[in-house]
């Protein structure tokens, strides 16, 4: 170092400078890690990944979580269905009968077929259902 | 550094007549500014500054914005969710959205009390009614996109009002909304309007009117006259002096865009649902004035009302007559403006309290549809 | 040919053409048989008019006999028509049971045929077939004589909401019960029941009434062995685990009602968590299995506990403005175990039990370890806005520095 002090005026404008720089970075760095993709989502913002094809067996089943409601994933040999797991009865969750290809209700014996439709019990109503669509051996459910 | 600056210097004047513009530049940067320059006087920056940031902003919320029914809210969901910052954008767009009609409004406001808009620079002051009163359409038009009850609801009432305009009333109402209601149709128009329409006008419009006030400069408070205006002798600079102080309001105003959106940011609610009208919709609140106003006129005589004052802003400059621009030494103008002023505000609290119940000094009151005050049933 | 016996030929055919719809005999359907009681029966005639029978068309006779076809009242009244009059309880079970329980002539009808047989077996049945009891309930008692509906038709009394009232005309009348040593309260126990209020307030057609437990035709009151069954029938995963309980054992040896031991018969109230403290001591004096009920109550009351604190976290979480979506889903799945562990308590098994309550606290801390993390972004936000603001407020003070140093001097504000 040679010793010479940087008088006021220099120290200003290299705070002026520096500032502005800093001010455009700040403003480029964040849009850019917005423009970067948000990886790991579904072909398009209707459809949520819910599971691998090959993670359920025909006639094999899943429960998840999708915007806050429970659903029911059904694996027939014709493809996958998704219902609501919701009973339209009293709202209790309910689970699939692997042997006897039947959805049942815990709470009050509402039983349900495998296409959703009322078979005996307390409920009035089918299980609402939703769009299912396999892409790439992924499970995509539309809400 | 210094020999790669001259070098492209030299790359471009040989091409192009360099020095000729050299001139007229330096005047533009270091004339002399009017003595009565004040803090102000940054108003108009500001009001550019907002509007490059709604538009920069607006293009990244653009990436990621789908502007359909089925897609709208859960893409603006997305943004404020799941994006990598994509909070921080919808906010400042949200907040610069609001900020930016009021800091425009300011700078008509200070334009207006500084009497710049008379002779010469009429067209200036009609060109930045105009930009005026485009901000309103955007915030308008804007408000719309993310498909929420809000949105919805205010949309819906704000296209009635319009469509209460005689004889072209319902054909506006229909041409706004794209069909009978608010709709899919709505989104696509509004989008049109507010993300291609609206950014270049303004733009041009705003091209214009800085021209304008470079060309002419800045008024100065001597009283307006048919003789060529005497530009001050000597006064700060307008670069780097006037921009030093511009550059410390824009970094205020920055922190203050900033704070809000981290503070105080907007929910995004519910999506719209045109079977659910939530209770006591009203439009936002630069349109309250005018809403409220309404109420007191039958539907003719309060649309003509309303239609009045922009007309009215238009054209003051050529109904204002004195050549004086010192606010002192105008009175009638002066107080016109304040009173101006003062009703906005007035009816803009009334059409805020109007049809709600709030809590004053631990008491429940419930205002009516006019604002007034009941104790309650 | 003139033109007038041309117009002739060609306008006769058409005449004759014509001819067939004038002498068409009326409508497609026979004319109905004369019913000459309606002359005089008229009013009882307007009460039928809507019922199901006179919809297809049975007539007077067939319950009444007589002879319809004739206007005379003494000769539509004549001992050879087989007139019957007002016919007596038995007599009515008898001309019901004609039709009723005639599978060929019902065949076509598609409703069943066994309500004489059922019937036949019930109480009421018994007591009036075998012991010439009139006190009882016959098949008009129930639906009604000449105005008979279907029984999914909202009037008829026998439509589910309708039905405990008609029980109750009897079973609620409080000298005729006391004659026959029976309780007179039922009615308003169920009234006040789960299931009365879900029937009666809730519109609730599904819930369990009279008839879903006691039977219809066939009525009995479920013995000590059977009201299991006959609860289980909806109820079915809290018999399945109560199988599996040690109580089931003594049910089997009939020393142990079941479900009514706990939760009544008509007057069911939804299970309270403090029946482990009421109900265990009327036939336990030790400890141990006392203290297995205490410790059963206390994990479901840990669970909702858990349930009602995580929720309301969730709930401030979304009125702090974030999106929690994620989080109610997970306040889903806890609620469904807290729901699960309702029937699992009848295995009396505080091991399962446990387990249950373990899933649910794992939903709590993983809603709470993402509500926590949405918090701590928040706040990271809020720390670099202070940072902004240091940064700005030095950019402000340089700028005004150097402000002042290039407008030392000149004219200015």
């Amino acid at each position: 170092m040679n010793g010479k002090k940087i008088s006021r005026r220099d120290f200003v404008g290299w705070i002026l400078r520096g500032g502005l720089l800093a001010t455009l970075a700040g403003f480029l760095a964040p849009a850019l890690s917005y423009l970067w993709p948000v990886m790991g989502r579904g072909p398009s913002l209707e459809m949520k990944e819910v599971g691998r094809e090959d993670e359920i067996p025909v006639w094999g089943s899943k429960k998840v979580i999708l915007a806050g409601s429970a659903i029911l994933l059904v694996r027939a040999p014709d493809g996958f269905r998704a219902f609501s797991a919701i009973c339209t009865h009293l709202g209790c969750i309910v689970e699939w009968d692997g042997g006897k290809h039947e959805i049942l209700c815990p709470c009050h014996a509402g039983i349900f077929d495998a296409e959703g439709r009322v078979v005996t019990g307390p409920p009035p109503r089918a299980l609402p259902f939703y769009k299912v669509n396999v892409i790439d051996g992924r499970i995509y459910v539309k809400l | 550094m210094s020999n790669f600056k001259a070098r492209v210097r030299e790359w471009f004047d040989g091409r192009f007549e360099i020095d000729k513009l050299k001139g007229p530049l330096e005047h533009q940067l270091h004339k002399p500014l009017p003595g009565h320059i004040s803090w102000f006087h940054t108003l108009g920056s500001m009001s550019l500054f907002l509007f490059v940031s709604q538009v920069l902003t607006g293009i990244l919320l653009l990436i990621y914005y789908r502007p359909t029914v089925s897609d709208a809210f859960e893409s603006v969901h997305y943004i404020m969710s799941t994006a990598t910052m994509g909070w921080l954008y919808r906010q400042v767009h949200a907040w610069g959205s609001n900020l930016m009609i009021i800091v425009v409004f300011l700078h008509m406001l200070r334009t207006f009390v500084t009497g710049s808009y008379k002779r010469p620079r009429e067209l200036t002051w009609v060109l930045g009614v105009l930009l005026f009163l485009l901000t309103l359409v955007f915030g308008f038009t804007g408000y719309l996109l993310p498909w929420n009850q809000l949105a919805y609801w205010a949309t819906t009432v704000g296209t009635e009002v319009a469509g209460a305009v005689p004889w072209i009333g319902e054909f506006l109402k229909t041409l706004m909304r794209g069909g009978k209601a608010v709709g899919g149709e709505t989104i696509s128009r509004f989008f049109v309007i507010h993300v291609i329409i609206l950014p270049w006008t303004v733009f041009f419009i705003v091209a214009v009117h800085l021209f304008l006030v470079r060309y002419q400069g800045i008024a100065t408070m001597q009283p307006a006259t048919k003789l060529k205006e005497e530009p001050p002798k000597e006064g700060i600079r307008f670069f780097p002096d006037h921009m030093l102080k511009e550059g410390i309001v824009f970094y205020l105003l920055l922190g203050v865009l900033i704070t809000l959106a981290v503070l105080a940011p907007f929910e995004l609610g519910e999506k719209a649902d045109p079977l659910v009208t939530p209770h006591g919709v009203k439009p936002e609140w630069y349109f309250l004035p005018m809403y409220h106003v309404l109420k007191y006129f039958p539907k003719l005589l309060g649309i003509f009302v309303v239609g009045l004052a922009p007309l009215l802003l238009i054209v003051w400059p050529f109904l204002d007559r004195s050549p004086e621009r010192h606010p002192l030494k105008r009175p009638v103008s002066i107080a016109i403006g304040v009173l101006v002023v003062l009703s906005l505000l007035v009816f803009g609290m009334l059409g805020y309290l109007s049809e709600s119940t709030r809590t004053v000094f631990g008491r429940t009151v419930q205002f009516d549809i006019y604002g007034m005050p009941h104790a309650p049933r | 040919m003139a033109l007038s016996q041309r117009r002739g030929i060609i306008a006769a055919p058409f005449f004759i053409f014509l001819s067939f719809f004038f002498f068409q005999p009326a409508a497609a359907s026979e004319a109905p048989a004369p019913n000459f009681c309606v002359d005089c029966h008229g009013d009882i005639a307007d009460e039928a008019a809507g019922s199901i029978h006179t919809r297809q068309a049975v007539s007077c006779s067939q319950c009444h006999g007589g002879d319809p076809t004739k206007d005379d009242m003494e000769a539509a009244k004549a001992p050879g028509t087989g007139f019957l009059g007002r016919p007596d309880k038995k007599q009515v079970v008898e001309t019901c049971g004609s039709c009723h329980a005639d599978i060929e002539r019902m065949n076509f009808y598609g409703i069943r045929t066994d309500q004489l047989a059922r019937y036949k077996t019930s109480h009421h049945g018994k007591a009036l077939l075998e012991k010439g009891n009139t006190d009882v309930a016959a098949c008009t008692d129930c639906h009604g004589s000449h105005h008979v509906l279907p029984v999914a038709d909202p009037n008829s009394p026998v439509y589910p909401l309708n039905l405990p009232k008609t029980c109750a005309r009897c079973h609620s009348d409080q000298a005729l019960m006391d004659a026959h040593n029976l309780p007179s309260d039922a009615l308003k126990k169920y009234e006040s029941s789960v299931h009365g209020r879900a029937l009666f307030e809730k519109k609730d057609l599904s819930v369990a009434n009279c008839a879903s437990c006691h039977g219809s035709h066939g009525a009995v009151p479920p013995g000590v062995k059977d009201v299991a069954t006959t609860c289980g029938k909806c109820h079915v995963n809290e018999r399945k685990y109560f199988l599996e309980s040690p109580h089931a054992e003594l049910e089997k040896q009939g020393r142990f009602s079941e479900c009514v031991s706990c939760h009544g018969n008509h007057a069911v109230e939804p299970a309270d968590i403090r029946l482990f403290q009421t109900a265990c001591v009327k036939c336990h004096a030790q400890t141990a299995p006392l203290e297995l009920g205490l410790e059963i109550a206390r994990s479901i009351g840990d669970a909702e506990e858990q349930l009602a604190k995580t929720s309301q976290l969730v709930k401030q979480a979304s009125i702090e403005g974030f999106f929690v979506e994620e989080e109610g889903g997970l306040l889903e799945e806890m609620k469904t175990g807290v729901v699960e562990m309702k029937p699992l308590q009848h295995t009396l098994s505080s091991a399962k039990m446990e387990e249950l309550n373990t899933r649910v606290t794992a939903g709590a801390r993983s809603v709470e370890a993402k509500i926590r993390e949405k918090r701590r972004n928040v706040l990271w936000r809020k720390q670099a806005l202070v940072a902004i603001w240091i940064f700005i407020l030095v950019m402000v003070a340089a700028l005004w520095t150097q402000y002042n140093r290039v407008t030392a001097g000149k004219h200015k504000r």
